[in-house]
């Protein structure tokens, strides 16, 4: 068990990052997101200690921040359109990442409910333990393993249909 | 096999949504440089409880005491009536005028007790 700050911080970045980036779909706003997350732990701790799960306090926070960054790129698309912020030419970096096995597994993630996919991807992708995540979602650990093993399920089948 | 399957995904999914090592360094630097304690989180909320309660002082003092309040005292005070209005000759040789216009063209009639109140010297 990690108790340093500094080696909880550094094994929950990539997990953290790796969630924002399910989440969001852009590596420079998952980033903003998991550093606001993990900062969030600093403060905690140093000003307090350390939290009881600090797994479930990070993701509790950045699955917020994850959803208001959303909202806010939905509200800011057309004003981006309009003046043009969108018409760059993507970086090598977006092109290496806009291939077909991301746009196969990003379509078939969207095809789940948002229940399941959050649970899928704080357990999946984040790493998180059944237990943090139901801390982290503010649910029954029951609740959180039924809809994790749904999502995983219909995970699987939509892409072996598309895969076939 | 169905477990396999599942797992595969979730395999897939980490690989998919991995970071690169770069950016889990900037998150993890920017994260561990936040400054050690938020100062004045709570002296800005002290202060403006101090400034409010200084202006409340200000505000009881500014009305200055209380004008002493002369003791009730009860009289029987002869009136008349007249046009509808009821004239009271106050004990200071003052005449308070009480009522008002008659209603509906009809004066006022009848008697009672017309309490007046207030303080005279």
């Amino acid at each position: 068990m990690i108790v340093d700050l500094e080696g909880t911080i550094a094994e929950l970045a990539p997990r953290v990052l790796r969630y924002a980036n399910a989440r969001l779909g852009d590596p420079a706003l998952a980033e903003d997101v998991a550093q606001e997350s993990l900062a969030a732990l600093v403060r905690a701790w140093r000003n307090g200690g350390a939290p009881d799960s600090a797994e479930a306090f990070v993701f509790a926070i950045a699955r917020r921040r994850a959803g208001r960054a959303a909202w806010r790129r939905k509200l800011a698309a057309p004003l981006e359109l309009a003046f043009g912020a969108r018409a760059e030419t993507p970086s090598p970096e977006a092109r290496a990442i806009a291939q077909d096995e991301l746009v196969r597994v990003r379509s078939a993630l969207a095809r789940l409910s948002a229940r399941d996919r959050e649970a899928m991807l704080l357990v999946a992708v984040g790493g998180l333990s059944m237990a943090e995540a139901a801390e982290a979602l503010g649910l029954s650990m029951s609740a959180v393993k039924m809809r994790v093993s749904r999502a995983r399920t219909r995970l699987a089948a939509e892409l072996e249909a598309r895969h076939g | 096999m169905a477990d396999e399957s599942r797992h595969d995904v979730e395999r897939r999914l980490r690989e998919i949504f991995e970071p690169s090592p770069d950016a889990v360094g900037r998150v993890r630097d920017a994260a561990l440089a936040e400054p050690q304690r938020r100062r004045g989180g709570w002296r800005p909320a002290l202060a403006v409880a101090a400034i409010l309660m200084g202006l409340a002082a200000v505000l009881v003092l500014w009305r200055g005491p209380e004008a002493p309040v002369s003791p009730a005292s009860t009289e029987v005070l002869a009136g008349t009536l007249s046009e509808g209005l009821l004239v009271v000759q106050l004990p200071d040789g003052s005449t308070s005028i009480t009522g008002g216009p008659a209603r509906e063209g009809r004066s006022p009639e009848g008697s009672g007790v017309v309490l007046v109140e207030g303080d005279f010297r």
